[in-house]
């Protein structure tokens, strides 16, 4: 054995390491992908704390003097007192009022009643303000204004965050039903359905049905009653006859709380919530009012959202209604693929994925879809068909990611 | 109501486990996705170029036990990366494999200085062979990796890069991220340091002499 062996040497030492590799399943597919995949997202959190801690370490010498001549004058956590007994309030103990309220005073002046029938816990004190973990009920609280403030009510999914103002939130967990009524300032309101930070100003009430997957504002004069939204007391917005009022439902759409669509979260990669979307308006509606490419990215939302049943019957509608489109074409290759990775219907894979070769011959997908084509076939047991696919993969693309497999369909 | 299915391809399974999808609209879209992080990108990532990956990594390290999960540090190394990756689809492998031979240079570097420092250190165990591989062919390639471990980095890598993988100079060049006129360099030492050694080695010198008689 020297540097000048003979290419049948070189050959059979190349063979016996990729038959040891074989033979210890290292191939690649689905599984390793997955492996790797998590395997990334664990070795992205180490390297984000590495970084931190490397960071920290550097600047921990120095910042340890200023740290502690801060630490003499660091701002007080505020506190608070329960009930008219001024008992001392602890942080994380949960409260649950039956028939009468519970009274909150905390040490910067702000004051919060836990109203009847409602659990809640004091969390996360700080000298800015503290988070109101809200599990179920109503709690009323009057918030004082001051610099940096930052008081938050959790209530479910729902974050309302605070500033300085008098307000009241209302949450049922069974009905998941948010309600924010704001006697004057602001409060913005994060959570489900709400697209970013909703501003509730004074004389104003959110409500948030997550089933329903609807928010609504409505001018609010009257002081919230025990029982969560009485359409009647409500007034409606701006110029909406008073009259109309009394069934407010006509009126709260009004003012519809903007959703994202459903194509915006197919583009950001949120099929499940995008698919959720299309269901919420009728997906068989929905996909027969769309064009060539909408309907591709349709079929998308439905395979990655978990409904690939429901992605065929659409690229079959897509190539039929456009059969001479871009986007024909690309149904033909998702076909394929779809036949191949979910179905192992290899056969049936190969024909979708000639279909994409013979009306995209140059098309952005043409390298892989021969490649497929060539695994396909021959998982299909087609052989002879797989070693001339092989041939012309090889003659199109000698470097290719599918090269290996062609040189050995082509080697037997 | 629905949609009424227009050719012979069967239905779905309802029950049917959904790949991680093998699919994007074009390249450049499965590449702005690799480089944004996202999960179905980076699968897709994997099954393109995993069987290359392992193949340049088992020909330059030799059969290793650890084969599997030096691969996997390769891809993690990529994915992490990915955001600063400059070139198209095309050129997507060639640099896959250039992470593949700069962590398998660490990664022999790492061991030569372990077992300087720990002489007792044993080699990375290689792969059990089975009844159906031809003995006389495993214990050659041991040998041989046996050789190469004795040569520094880059020259084993330059070596096993163009002896075992076949790889083009350029290519070599490319993955190994110097000129051309840099990697003839190492080879011709890397082929003189080899051959010197595969002389102390009765069973490479017996090979070498066997091949020598066949070609007469």
């Amino acid at each position: 054995m020297t540097t000048n062996s003979s290419a049948t040497t070189v050959a059979r030492i190349r063979d016996t390491l990729d038959a040891a590799r074989e033979r210890r399943g290292i191939q690649g597919g689905e599984r390793e992908g997955r492996r790797i995949v998590e395997a990334y997202t664990i070795a992205k959190l180490s390297r984000a704390r590495r970084r931190r801690w490397t960071a920290s370490i550097g600047t921990l010498a120095a910042a340890a003097g200023i740290a502690f001549a801060m630490y003499a004058l660091r701002p007080q956590r505020i506190s608070f007192v329960v009930g008219a007994a001024h008992e001392n309030g602890v942080e994380n103990h949960w409260f649950r009022t039956r028939s009468e309220d519970v009274k909150l005073d905390f040490s910067d002046g702000t004051h919060v009643d836990l109203l009847p029938n409602t659990r809640a816990r004091v969390a996360d004190l700080t000298a800015e303000g503290a988070n109101l973990t809200l599990e179920t009920g109503r709690v009323s609280a009057q918030v004082v204004p001051r610099r940096n403030a930052n008081w938050a009510i959790v209530a479910g999914p729902y974050t309302v965050h605070v500033i300085g103002t008098a307000f009241q939130v209302h949450w049922e967990p069974e009905a998941e039903l948010l309600e924010v009524t704001v006697e004057h300032g602001i409060v913005g309101v994060t959570g489900p359905v709400l697209e970013g930070s909703q501003r509730v100003k004074g004389s104003q009430r959110l409500t948030v049905s997550l089933p329903e997957r609807r928010a609504t504002i409505t001018e609010d004069t009257a002081p919230p009653p025990p029982p969560p939204s009485a359409p009647e007391e409500q007034k409606p917005t701006s110029d909406v006859d008073a009259a109309a009022s009394a069934t407010s439902a006509a009126n709260v759409e009004a003012n519809p709380a903007p959703f994202p669509s459903w194509k915006s979260l197919a583009k950001q990669g949120r099929y499940r919530t995008a698919l959720d979307a299309v269901n919420q308006s009728g997906f068989d509606q929905t996909s027969r009012s769309l064009g060539a490419e909408d309907l591709l990215l349709l079929a998308d939302v439905a395979r990655m959202g978990g409904q690939p049943e429901r992605a065929q019957p659409l690229l079959h509608t897509l190539r039929t209604r456009f059969p001479k489109s871009r986007a024909a074409s690309m149904a033909a290759y998702t076909l394929g693929a779809s036949a191949f990775d979910q179905r192992q219907a290899f056969a049936d894979a190969a024909n979708w994925f000639e279909t994409y070769l013979r009306e995209q011959p140059r098309g952005a997908l043409a390298r892989e879809a021969l490649g497929r084509l060539m695994e396909a076939r021959e998982r299909a047991g087609q052989i002879e068909a797989a070693r001339s696919a092989a041939q012309r993969y090889l003659d199109a693309y000698p470097t290719g990611p599918h090269e290996q497999l062609a040189r050995r369909l082509l080697a037997h | 109501m629905r949609l009424r299915s227009e050719t012979d391809a069967p239905a779905a399974d309802a029950g049917a486990k959904l790949y991680s999808p093998a699919f994007f609209r074009d390249e450049s879209e499965f590449i702005a996705a690799l480089k944004a992080g996202r999960s179905d990108a980076q699968a897709e990532l994997v099954r393109r170029h995993y069987k290359r990956v392992a193949a340049v990594m088992h020909r330059v390290l030799g059969d290793d036990t650890d084969l599997e999960d030096v691969v996997q540090d390769v891809f993690v190394k990529a994915m992490l990366g990915a955001h600063a990756f400059r070139g198209t689809s095309e050129n997507l492998e060639a640099w896959v494999v250039g992470i593949a031979v700069f962590s398998a240079r660490g990664l022999i570097r790492r061991r030569t200085l372990w077992r300087r420092f720990f002489s007792a250190a044993p080699a990375p165990e290689a792969a059990e062979p089975t009844h159906t591989t031809n003995l006389e062919d495993v214990d050659a390639v041991r040998r041989i990796y046996a050789v190469f471990d004795k040569l520094p980095a880059d020259e084993r890598i330059a070596l096993a890069l163009t002896l075992i993988d076949q790889m083009a100079l350029h290519q070599v060049a490319l993955a190994c991220n110097v000129s051309s006129s840099t990697i003839k360099r190492r080879l011709k030492k890397a082929r003189k340091r080899f051959e010197g050694l595969v002389r102390f080695d009765p069973v490479l010198r017996e090979l070498s002499e066997r091949e020598h008689h066949d070609d007469e």
